[in-house]
């Protein structure tokens, strides 16, 4: 089945990318605004609470450098995620080398997402903050991912630097943890 | 309450809530929750998960783009900077070198080789040389030579340089046989006595060798079969 929506962004940015190519830097501009909000949120749920402008900004400047390197196999936004993802390992790791105690490791349980809970106003936003803290950082990255942001699970594979099938048995895996948790 | 046995529509749940399916899909998932219990709580789930999205401050979009690099057909810079790096997702690497600095290392790499083979053809042909010298000192195998020999069977003297100011003579040792070992020694006139070279003198006049004017008739004096000439 078509994900039309999807489809549809791709055409967009393809064609704001090439106006931009050309000379126009308000494409730009229009690139930048589709995509910021969603960049800001997803480096929320990278447990990233501290100079998210500034990640977002670091993220749009790395992805214009490098324009010409984008391939169309996936779309503009995945290829955004990806970028900010690994700017947020790369700063972890480098607070690691400063002595900070972060998480860099993936697999263990991340307590990054308890920052949110201070943007979720309603009770029921807080159960579903609770769920979310539960699971595993990959699993949250996936579910959140597939969840609020609509990621395919191709996208999500490119965006975490994993396999589709992977990504399909982390969903589900947190989709289980999820509705568990809910239901208690 | 049972699980559901449409995995691949049960993929689509998290699709059908962000609303990014074409009609045709969305009928389907619609149709399928109706039916199943597992995948309609599954979707009030996802829906409660989905309303809970973070909100969050919209970003300086000024501020982003202006520090944005120009796009490549408005700025020289940025088109210089890719010939030298590129930059793929985040991680700046080093392009490979020029291919006017590989073409450099390939001329200096075979300048070098033909300049060894120029040496070692120097050394071998004048090493050859040298050795075919010193050997013709007490041995010459030249076809002149050899005809003489065969044409005079007799010793003889022969002035080859002819036209030259000192001419030099070839002295052909008597052959007694017709082995390649004949001694030659180049000498001067004035090596010989007055008698010596009388003596020749009139050897040569009682020799009825004179040169014919008339062109040898084409037999080849070598057969083309081998073995020894006429």
């Amino acid at each position: 089945m078509i994900d039309a929506t999807q489809q549809e962004d791709a055409s967009v940015d393809g064609a704001l990318i090439e106006q931009w190519k050309a000379g126009d830097q308000r494409a730009a501009t229009a690139l930048v605004e589709r995509h910021a909000e969603a960049l800001a949120r997803f480096a929320g749920r990278l447990g990233v609470s501290d100079d998210v402008d500034e990640l977002v900004q670091d993220t749009f400047i790395r992805a214009f450098s490098a324009m010409d390197t984008f391939r169309a196999d996936s779309s503009l936004r995945t290829w955004l995620f990806t970028i900010e993802r690994r700017l947020v390992i790369d700063r972890r790791r480098a607070q690691a080398r400063r002595g900070h105690d972060v998480e860099i490791d993936d697999t263990h349980a991340a307590s990054g997402f308890d920052a949110l809970d201070t943007l979720m106003a309603d009770e029921a936003a807080q159960r579903v903050a609770g769920a979310m803290a539960r699971l595993t950082r990959m699993q949250r990255d996936v579910f959140t991912l597939r969840v609020q942001e609509g990621r395919s699970y191709k996208d999500i594979a490119d965006i975490l630097g994993s396999t589709e099938g992977a990504a399909r048995v982390h969903y589900h895996n947190a989709m289980r943890a999820v509705k568990e948790f809910l239901h208690d | 309450m049972t699980e559901c046995r449409s995995p691949e529509l049960q993929d689509l749940l998290p699709d059908y809530v962000a609303e990014s399916l074409d009609d045709v899909g969305a009928a389907r998932v619609a149709s399928h929750v109706a039916e199943c219990e597992w995948c309609a709580d599954d979707l009030a789930v996802l829906r409660l998960v989905r309303a809970s999205r973070p909100r969050v401050a919209v970003p300086d979009i000024a501020r982003i783009v202006a520090a944005l690099p120009h796009a490549p057909a408005s700025g020289p810079r940025l088109v210089r900077e890719r010939e030298r790096t590129s930059e793929v997702a985040g991680q700046r690497v080093l392009s490979p070198p020029s291919m006017h600095a590989r073409k450099g290392r390939g001329q200096v790499f075979g300048m070098s080789v033909w300049r060894l083979a120029a040496t070692l053809g120097v050394v071998i042909a004048g090493g050859t040389s040298l050795l075919v010298a010193r050997r013709g000192v007490t041995a010459v195998q030249s076809p002149a030579a050899s005809t003489m020999q065969v044409g005079e069977s007799a010793s003889a003297v022969a002035t080859l340089a002819s036209g030259a100011e000192r001419p030099e003579t070839v002295a052909v040792a008597p052959a007694r046989s017709l082995a390649p070992d004949v001694s030659v020694s180049y000498g001067d006139l004035g090596d010989y006595t007055e008698a010596e070279l009388q003596r020749m003198l009139d050897r040569l006049d009682q020799w009825d060798g004179a040169t014919n004017t008339e062109p040898l008739p084409g037999v080849p004096i070598t057969p083309p079969s081998g073995g020894t000439a006429p």
